[in-house]
This record gives structure tokens, C-alpha cells and sequence, in this order.
């Protein structure tokens, strides 16, 4: 039997750092559980439902915050959620993730079918933010419009931003729909949403839209347009924005940590699972640094004992059949055959570090050659504007900038759309960023 | 009886035989009655984007005519947006944009005097940045810039002192000028062109956030018959970051004299070597953004700190320039032996949108 002892040293600071990963998660659904095994005993063996990422976009005085608020008042009366008032999301406190300061005010809530953290941010760069530290990536989003003002000329920024964060699955609330007293100006503004939701490439035709009053929810009156529209707009939501695949459910993957020789058995790749799961004898891909090379995984190994299966969050080592220590290298990836690909361009959101965030003090210019770290790996990156950007050669990135960029790697390694990214310089983060889309 | 029911009904429908009823009792009913018209709304709404009540409001006033309800609502957005900005005005606004005006890309040539160059920069805030990415919000701060610009040669300097090219343009008279147009636009006509203040409300109207102008400053020449002599020139420069190419998150302008017996010529003002220059010190000031011109205008540095380092991050003619070749001052140095010309950095601004707008307003007034 191989044995990692020599390596479990290597290879705490990493489970340390996992462990710094996921402790967020763990104590919210540690807490959720906690809940419900008090509230009743009929819950107690039930699985986690699903879990979703939400957040509500719109004008300043549409009642997206109202809304938020009446959300969770609704839901609380199911003992789903705990009541948040207005006040206190409306102050969306400034929080750290990855070093970056954000404004965002969170609140959590689960209806019948699945669980909710809901983000609600002051303004278009917190949402950015959010989507590239991951810190509330949203999987879809309420767009809240005032049946009194009908969409505004801001409401194209809000679909833009949608779009931008990776949003397609929205749900429209035409709110303060007692103050206007005639149901064809109600179906004007909603076939206007409708309209301007397609020409943005949404589904406009069959986006659920909502209508009711959110002040009404919260102030307990007219339950037909208050609590009942409410219920309406979470059953909405529930059935039009889809559960996202979960990590465990994707195709396996994991990143290469650190390489050994076990003398007798082979080479062995120790890392972290990032998804999927993986059992003993299956056909793997080692991808990045060149062509892909195919293998068998012979075996598995995790805290000393040889194991069957691997999953997402583990953290195993993997013995690999005909394959010499020299051939793997830290940074590459294994991975279910013809799940991933290795690119060396690509299209990326970065957002630039302040210098009171730790970040650069001046600008960079075109052709800027940072350090861009992801996964395990870290290579030499080359940042340029996108084709079309007129006069890149005089253009600059500012500390505080979000600004899209084609990343352009000295060698191909495992990247797809999603992966996040630090780009750093001498010791120092400069920003951080996530991909986009593949280019070459 | 069976007459009646017929009757009454058609009488409500016909909008010639509605004009009859004349008091405001009938006059309420009758707003019920007129069946709105949705195409009209909605091409209503498209053409002037007020809210969806308002343009209801004025098609039903107007028995859904379009000609006179649009410019009912293009006369009533500056009474009613005054309302509305009344009622948005305590709120804090500090997203927004810096916008800025050079003469060389305005048309307008009466303010291209004496061939000198000018630049006026201002900023405008609203509450989100929602709206200070939305086209008619950005285009609106082009246009108050290229009104500043279009102000500023009729000002006369309040300061005396040559070293202050880039003087405050009084807010007060800047809202009451006519609001230029887009300088993309074809129309010149000023006499139809609302005030800028006016245009304020009407874009609150609209975009239903706090908007409000918070600053502006143009190139003033400080006095013409000493300042822009035989042998000496003035250029302006400008650089906007972060947004279009009139309107941004940081905007600087840098001003210039050239100096020598070639200052005047034309062909030198135009050429590439001279337009790239001030584009480039534009650039350094926005991207590097120094506190003085050079050093003998820093008054005191604290202690403990490096005194060479200080210099080299705060003073413009000391910092690396941005386009590499040395310092400011040394690229500069080559440029004149070049050119044949003397180059001088005569004044130079740097504004962030929102800079300093959470502090007080006392603080703040003190500090502008």
C-alpha cells in the first residue's frame, strides 16, 4: 500500500485553506440545520433542498428593497425565513470577499421547493463585483418595475447588467399596482417589459411577470395583491429560474496539487476534488500544458486508506497507471475524458485592486505581463483590450476599475468560462477576475 | 327608456359632442370616458420616456391627440420635474460623471480664439450608476461640458495671478445658460435650447434619481494683452478615463504656453508631436495623479517621509511619464529641442467623480 505520510505535511496548509474555503457555507447550512431540527421533528432526516442564488435589480424608488423585505415577511409566517425590515437591507453593509470591498445586503429564505440567498446591491459595480469574487453569484434575478413609471431608461443597464453578471432566467415584479386603477396601462407596462426583455435576448415572450404591491405584503393588507402576489412571484421563481447543476453532479475534476513517486505502485497526483466524483479503474484525462494524455486511475487514496470512490471537497490522492512523474506537473488537471479542454486565450472580467484594497497605485497599459493564478497553476499572463476598443494603445487600467480584457497565456492550461483567477505582480494582487469565454 | 341607454352612451364617445360639457365635474367624467389610446402611449413613451402615467395623463387631457399632448409633456417636464427634484434633493448623489470640452472638438468656431486653445471640465452626480451609464445621462454631461467651454470666454478671471489658468465657472450662471447641443448633433439652433437648469429637471423627470451639477472650471486666459503676446501661445489638453470619450470616472486637463519666435505658428498647434503631447500630459495627470506642476510649488512635506520619493510620486515634471522616455521634464526637454519651441506646464486639473462628496458639505466647500 502507497502511503501519503510523507506528504501529509505538504498538504495541510491546502486542507487549511479548503477548510477557509468552504467554512462560509458550512455554517450557514450548519445553522439552517440547526433551525430546523428544533422547529419540527418531521424535518429531521430531510435532505438540504436545493440551493439557489438570487438577487433583485431595479430603479431606486421601484420597491426592490420593499420587495426583499416583504419576501422574507411572507416566507416568515412558513417559519421559511426570519424577517428582515427594510432598513436593514437598505444599508447593504460594506463586506471583504477576496480583499475587495462590497456593498451588498444578503438575506436567506427557502420556500417549499429549494433554499434562497438573495443579494440586493446599491449599484451596478457591487453586482460585478459580486459575480467575479463569486461572493453571490446570482443563477437568476427578480427585476422589480413600478406600475406607475413602467420601465425606465435605467432599465436597459439593469438587463445589460443581468446579462453581464450571467443571468438568463429573470422574473419580472410590476410593482405598485394599487396606485394605478386601469388594467390596460398594467398590460402596457407589461407588454413593455416583455419587449425590451427580448430585444436584450431574454425570453420576453414567456418570462413570468408578477404584479402586485410589495408595500402592501409588507404592511399585511390586500393579500390579493399583497401576500397572495407575493407567493405568486416566489412560485415563479421557484418553477422559471432552474437549480444549477451541483458541483458534485458536474463531470470530475481535479486540480493537480503536487506529484510523487511511490516506489513499486507508480505516480501518484495528490489535489483537491473541484467537482464530480470519481471511483477506482476509471478512464481519466490529464489536461493542460500540451495534448491531453489518457489514463486509468488505479487508485485512490485519502488520509492514508486507500478508497473506492472520490468526491467534490476531497482532498486524494490519485494513482495513475503508466505515468511518470516527469509527465504530470502541478497546475494541470484530471478530469473526466473530453470534459475539459486547454486553452491559452480567452476573454476574462477583471476587477483592478484599489490601493487601499492592497492594489497597484498606478495604471497598467496594453501588453501588461502579470502572474495570473487559478486552480493550482500560476502562468504568465499578456492583458489586452478587446478587438474594437478604439485607441487601446492610449487607453489605461486604473486601481478600482472593472474592465473586460483578453487574457492571453505563454502555455495552454485547463480554463472554461466560470473559473476564477487572481492576476498578481511581484508579490502584490492586482486584481481578480473570472473568465468569460474561451477564445482560442 | 330604450332611447335613452342608446343615446347616452354615444354621447360619452363622441369627442366632438364631449366638448360640450364645459364644467370641471363633467370635465372629470369625461376623462373616464375617453377610451386612451395604447399605440399613442406607448410611441409616446418611446419618444420622451416620462413615466407611463404622465404620458397617459396628456393623451387623455388631449383626447389622444399626439402632436398636442407631446409638447404638453415637453412643457410640463419643467414643471413637474421641479417637483420632483424638490422632493429627490436631500438624497446623497455621488455615482455621476465627470465630463470634459476641448475647443479643438467643438465646432463652434467663434471659441476658437485667436487660434488658443480651451477646455472646461465639470461633474454632474446622480444616485446610481445605473444612470450614470445610460446614454441620455452621459449625454447630457457632454452637453453641460461644451456649455462651460462655450461660457468660459465670456468670463473674466477672478484671479489675477497668472499661474491659475483653470478657474470656477459660477454654478449660478452656468444653469441659466441655454443648454448647447450634443456635439454629434447637426442642429445648431440655439434658440430653441432649454437652460440648463431647466434640462436638469427635465432629466430628474425621467431617470427619477438626484441629479445635480456639483462643479465647473474652464481655461481662462488671465489677461489677453499680457499672457497671449507676440512670442508665446496657449494649448489646452484633455483626458478623460473610465467611460466615453467626453464623459468618465476621472477627467484631468493640463494647459500649456509655447514659448519662442515658432509659438504662433499654426502648423506647429496642429501637428501630431504637439497634439500627442498634451493628450499624453492629460493622460499622466489623470493616471498618475500629482499635486503640483513642479517642485518649487510644494509648501511642506511631512516628516518622516523620503523627500525624493515624495517628489518623484507627487510633482508632475518629476514623475515618470507615462509614455516612457524618463520624466515629464525630460521628455519636455527633447520635445523643445525637437520643435524649437519653449514648453511650459502652465496649470493643470484632476477630478474623480464623487471625490470627497461623504464628507460634510461645510468640509467640503471649504476644501473646493
Amino acid at each position: 500500500m502507497y502511503s501519503l505520510r510523507t506528504t501529509s505535511t505538504r498538504l495541510q496548509p491546502c486542507v487549511r485553506s479548503v477548510l477557509a474555503h468552504t467554512s462560509k457555507k458550512c455554517l450557514n447550512s450548519s445553522v439552517r440545520r440547526f433551525n430546523r431540527f428544533y422547529a419540527t421533528e418531521s424535518t429531521k432526516f430531510q435532505r438540504g433542498k436545493p440551493h439557489i442564488n438570487i438577487g433583485t435589480i431595479g430603479h431606486v424608488d421601484h420597491g426592490k428593497t420593499t420587495l426583499t423585505a416583504a419576501i422574507t415577511k411572507c416566507l416568515a409566517r412558513k417559519g421559511q425565513a426570519q424577517f428582515r425590515d427594510y432598513g436593514e437591507i437598505d444599508k447593504a453593509p460594506e463586506e471583504k470577499a477576496r480583499g475587495i470591498t462590497i456593498a451588498t445586503a444578503h438575506v436567506e429564505y427557502e420556500t417549499d421547493a429549494r433554499h434562497y440567498a438573495h443579494v440586493d446591491c446599491p449599484g451596478h459595480a457591487d453586482y460585478i463585483k459580486n459575480m467575479i469574487t463569486g461572493a453571490a453569484q446570482m443563477d437568476g434575478a427578480i427585476i422589480v418595475v413600478s406600475a406607475t413609471d413602467g420601465q425606465m431608461p435605467q432599465t436597459r443597464e439593469h438587463l445589460l447588467l443581468a446579462r453581464q453578471v450571467g443571468v438568463s432566467n429573470l422574473v419580472v415584479f410590476i410593482n405598485k399596482v394599487d396606485a394605478v386603477d386601469d388594467p390596460e396601462m398594467l398590460e402596457l407596462v407589461e407588454m413593455e417589459m416583455r419587449e425590451l426583455l427580448t430585444q436584450y435576448g431574454f425570453d420576453g415572450e414567456n418570462a413570468p411577470i408578477i404584479q402586485g404591491s410589495a408595500l402592501a405584503a409588507l404592511e399585511g393588507r390586500d393579500p390579493e395583491i399583497g401576500e397572495k402576489a407575493i407567493e405568486k412571484l416566489m412560485d415563479a421563481v421557484d418553477k422559471h429560474i432552474p437549480t444549477p447543476v451541483r458541483d458534485l453532479d458536474k463531470p470530475f475534476l481535479m486540480s493537480i496539487e503536487d506529484v510523487f513517486s511511490i516506489s513499486g505502485r507508480g505516480t501518484v497526483a495528490t489535489g483537491r476534488v473541484e467537482r464530480g466524483t470519481i471511483t477506482k479503474g476509471a478512464e481519466i484525462e490529464i489536461v493542460g500544458m500540451g495534448p491531453p494524455t489518457k489514463t486509468t486511475l488505479t487508485g485512490i487514496e485519502m488520509f492514508h486508506k486507500e478508497l473506492e470512490k472520490g468526491m467534490a471537497g476531497d482532498n486524494m490522492g490519485a494513482l495513475l497507471r503508466g505515468i511518470k512523474r516527469e509527465q504530470i506537473r502541478r497546475g494541470q488537471v484530471i478530469a473526466a475524458p473530453g470534459t475539459v479542454k486547454s486553452h491559452k486565450k480567452f476573454m476574462a472580467q477583471l476587477y483592478v485592486l484599489t490601493k487601499e484594497e492592497g492594489g497597484r497605485h498606478t495604471p497598467f497599459m496594453q501588453n501588461y505581463r502579470p502572474q495570473m493564478y487559478f486552480r493550482t497553476s500560476d502562468v504568465t499572463v499578456t492583458l489586452t483590450y478587446p478587438t474594437g476598443t478604439e485607441n487601446p494603445e492610449e487607453k489605461m487600467v486604473m486601481p478600482g476599475d472593472n474592465v473586460e480584457l483578453i487574457c492571453d497565456l505563454v502555455h495552454d492550461m485547463a480554463v472554461e468560462p466560470g473559473v476564477r483567477f487572481t492576476v498578481r505582480e511581484g508579490g502584490k494582487t492586482v486584481g481578480t477576475g473570472v473568465v468569460t469565454e474561451i477564445i482560442e | 327608456m330604450f332611447q335613452i341607454s342608446r343615446k347616452f352612451p354615444l354621447a360619452f364617445l363622441s369627442p366632438s359632442r364631449s366638448y360640450l360639457f364645459s364644467s370641471p365635474i363633467n370635465a372629470n367624467r369625461l376623462y373616464t370616458t375617453i377610451k386612451l389610446n395604447l399605440k399613442l402611449l406607448q410611441q409616446l413613451r418611446q419618444e420622451t420616456q416620462v413615466s407611463i402615467t404622465k404620458a397617459k395623463e396628456a393623451l387623455i387631457k388631449h383626447d389622444n391627440d399626439y402632436e398636442i399632448a407631446l409638447s404638453w409633456i415637453l412643457e410640463d417636464s419643467k414643471t413637474s420635474g421641479v417637483a420632483k427634484a424638490e422632493k429627490l434633493k436631500g438624497r446623497i448623489a455621488k455615482e455621476g460623471l465627470i465630463g470634459i470640452a476641448l475647443t479643438n472638438s467643438l465646432k463652434e468656431k467663434e471659441i476658437m480664439d485667436m487660434g488658443n486653445t480651451r477646455g472646461a471640465i465639470i461633474e454632474v452626480n446622480c444616485e446610481t450608476d445605473f444612470v450614470s451609464r445610460n446614454t441620455l445621462f452621459q449625454k447630457f454631461v457632454t452637453q453641460i461640458a461644451s456649455t462651460s467651454l462655450l461660457l468660459s470666454s465670456d468670463i473674466t478671471p477672478i484671479s489675477s495671478s497668472s499661474s491659475t489658468f483653470i478657474q470656477p465657472i459660477p454654478l449660478s450662471l452656468l444653469q441659466s445658460s441655454p443648454l448647447l447641443p450634443h456635439p454629434s448633433s447637426t442642429s445648431s439652433d440655439l434658440s430653441l435650447a432649454t437652460t440648463v437648469q431647466e434640462s436638469t429637471v427635465e432629466l430628474v423627470g425621467k431617470l427619477g434619481e438626484n441629479i445635480s451639477l456639483r462643479r465647473a472650471e474652464a481655461v481662462v486666459f488671465p489677461d489677453t494683452s499680457n499672457v497671449i503676446n507676440e512670442d508665446s501661445y496657449i494649448l489646452t489638453g484633455g483626458y478623460i478615463h473610465g467611460g466615453d470619450s467626453f464623459t468618465g470616472k476621472i477627467g484631468g486637463l493640463v494647459v500649456i504656453k509655447l514659448l519662442g519666435k515658432l509659438a504662433k505658428q499654426n502648423s506647429l498647434h496642429s501637428s501630431e508631436q504637439i497634439t500627442k503631447l498634451l493628450r499624453n500630459l492629460a493622460r499622466q495627470v489623470v493616471g498618475f495623479n500629482p499635486k503640483y506642476i513642479n517642485e518649487n510649488n510644494i509648501k511642506t512635506i511631512q516628516d518622516g517621509i523620503n523627500k525624493n520619493d515624495y517628489i518623484k510620486e507627487n510633482v508632475l515634471l518629476n514623475q515618470d511619464f507615462i509614455i516612457g522616455g524618463g520624466s515629464v521634464k525630460d521628455v519636455i526637454k527633447e520635445k523643445e529641442k525637437e520643435l524649437g519651441v519653449g514648453i511650459e506646464i502652465v496649470d493643470f486639473k484632476r477630478w474623480e467623480r464623487g471625490e470627497g462628496i461623504e464628507e460634510s458639505k461645510g468640509t467640503l466647500l471649504r476644501r473646493l
